[in-house]
């Protein structure tokens, strides 16, 4: 069913922990403790070697990883699926606090003249601030040129959970979450539920973006975005929404196309809460939609997947999938021609799975659930993705590092 | 920007409590506070830096906490032990005085929540009420003084 390709990658070539270099803090004022108090906050992020990466690959079939570590976002390549790495090379020279969670990780894409293309999460010094950053390599990923901060609000309040997508027609999308409009509805002593989805294109290769636009009001505030180019090239974004006050299902937005999010789905979660569990969406060349979700609604809880075959105007049935009682998580989509794989991972009390299903016919009928592989350790998300051959699953795990699963022609 | 505000003086303060450090929450920890605590009714708040919900949940729980003193509240914090200063600082910023406090301390947090809830992915905040007579009810997300209200005088805590 499976080749095991890769263990090791996260040992190559970076530098250790102890390394960590010195920051200067007295720029940030402030009281003595203050600057104490930040500082060992910040020893301490830094100090994490955070699981969190991001597996790609480029048009040429070349695998790459992000990752983060001592406050930079490491870009590696292997020309042998994962056999072996290049040496990281670091995408920002400036040490920055970056985010690198489940929901948020650095994001890679490729241009179509071999552009290498970087966005992550600056994390601010207060409580939940972050810059949406960008940085682009033109040399193959040799060299990064100096990172942008994409979002044009810079107040120290959240501008994070970047998603990137590159379309066929070269333009780089920026989507983030944004709580400048409610941050403005509390300045007036107003109520604004969530916070905002925002968007920003670049159509000159990353060099610069255009002005930041509002997609959409009242998004839920710490979900992962999806976004997955349909078959015209218009991106489509996905993400959990606040309806109401506090109805936390999904919305879903043809940028440029639709004029409001839509609702698409309907497990009405109320909740005032951070479910840190955004959704997965994939798009296949039949334009078919495919969406995985995760639900906390209390008559209802767990992962649900759905899909539509008219633009998101009307969906399938929402099909349950992952063991309730194993915390199943966290899924990813990808569709290649007729073909579907769901991916998602489990805890028993003891140890990981990787859980993989899949379906021959859009989505319609799926195989039983298969455990691809396991762990005791730590566990990232799961990703998949493919080289325009093959299927593969990466996962990031504490105790084996990366491993990159091929799945079977079915 | 009130929140913002008061997160500030939180961390600049934060080196200057004096407060007891968080405990370890670790496997088992659970059914160890459940059963410190069988004699009274429990309020097991989880709690994280990272959720704007349970800072704004916080000051309510602690207001609730002085006026129920029957009542045993037990927080605990689902980050990670590194931040024991800023948990400590953000405790006593959003009114608690003397509080039983405890921080996640394992790399793989889904064991813990796995003892707490098999079916808990982690969303917050999460409040397990444990009543006298031993039995445990679970609210995801912000719970309101008058949900505890009702729960503490029900026929679970006579």
């Amino acid at each position: 069913m499976k080749r095991l390709l890769v263990a090791a990658l996260l040992a190559g070539g970076a530098t250790a922990a102890s390394a960590a270099p010195e920051y200067d803090h007295a720029t940030h004022g402030g009281a003595p403790d203050k600057a104490v108090a930040r500082d060992r906050m910040w020893q301490a992020a830094l100090a994490r070697a955070p699981l969190a990466a991001t597996a790609a690959f480029d048009r040429q079939g070349r695998l790459w990883l992000a990752r983060v570590e001592n406050g930079r976002v490491l870009v590696g390549r292997s020309d042998d699926a994962g056999k072996s790495f290049s040496p990281p090379v670091a995408v920002n020279a400036e040490p920055e606090r970056i985010a690198a969670d489940g929901e948020n990780r650095p994001k890679l894409a490729f241009g179509r003249n071999g552009e290498v293309y970087v966005s992550w999460t600056q994390s601010g010094d207060q409580p939940f601030s972050g810059h949406v950053r960008f940085a682009r390599s033109l040399d193959g990923g040799r060299t990064f040129g100096a990172p942008l901060t994409v979002n044009d609000d810079r107040a120290p309040i959240s501008h994070r959970f970047d998603a990137l997508l590159v379309t066929a027609d070269g333009r780089v999308h920026l989507l983030w979450l944004d709580k400048r409009e409610s941050a403005a509805a509390q300045r007036r002593g107003e109520k604004y539920a969530g916070i905002s989805l925002y968007y920003a294109v670049s159509t000159d290769r990353g060099a610069s973006f255009a002005a930041n636009r509002k997609l959409a009001d009242h998004s839920c505030e710490c979900c992962r975005i999806a976004v997955a180019p349909d078959v015209d090239g218009t991106p489509v974004a996905l993400w959990r929404h606040v309806f109401g006050m506090n109805i936390r299902d999904h919305a879903l937005l043809r940028i440029g196309v639709d004029t409001q999010p839509r609702r698409v789905t309907h497990e009405q979660w109320a909740v005032d809460a951070c479910p840190h569990h955004g959704p997965a969406l994939a798009i296949g060349t039949d334009g078919v939609y495919h969406l995985a979700w995760f639900s906390g609604a209390p008559e209802k809880p767990g992962l649900y997947y759905a899909h539509s075959v008219d633009g998101a105007r009307t969906f399938s049935v929402p099909l349950a999938f992952g063991s309730n009682d194993a915390q199943a998580g966290h899924p990813a989509l990808l569709a290649r021609n007729r073909n579907l794989w769901l991916a998602w991972k489990e805890f028993d009390g003891r140890a990981f799975r990787l859980q993989v299903q899949h379906s021959g016919d859009r989505g319609q009928t799926w195989s039983v659930p298969q455990t691809l592989a396991a762990t005791n350790g730590s566990a990232d998300y799961p990703q998949l993705v493919t080289d325009g051959r093959a299927v593969y699953l990466a996962w990031s795990t504490a105790n084996e590092g990366l491993r990159l699963i091929a799945l079977d022609k079915p | 920007m009130r929140r913002a505000a008061a997160l500030s003086f939180v961390l600049a303060t934060a080196a200057a409590v004096a407060g007891e450090p968080p405990r370890p929450f670790v496997a088992g920890s659970h059914a160890r506070i459940l059963t410190a605590h069988a004699e009274r009714p429990l309020v097991l708040a989880f709690w994280s830096l990272d959720c704007a919900y349970c800072l704004e949940e916080l000051p309510q729980l602690a207001a609730w906490a002085r006026r129920n003193p029957r009542a045993a509240v037990v927080l605990v914090s689902t980050d990670s032990p590194d931040d024991a200063a800023a948990i400590g600082a953000t405790l006593a910023a959003h009114g608690f005085g003397e509080i039983e406090s405890w921080v996640f301390a394992d790399d793989v947090p889904e064991r813990l929540r796995h003892e707490i809830d098999p079916r808990w992915r982690g969303e917050l905040p999460h409040t397990v009420l444990r009543g006298r007579d031993g039995r445990l009810c679970t609210v995801t997300g912000r719970v309101k003084a008058e949900q505890l209200d009702s729960w503490l005088q029900s026929d679970a805590n006579r």
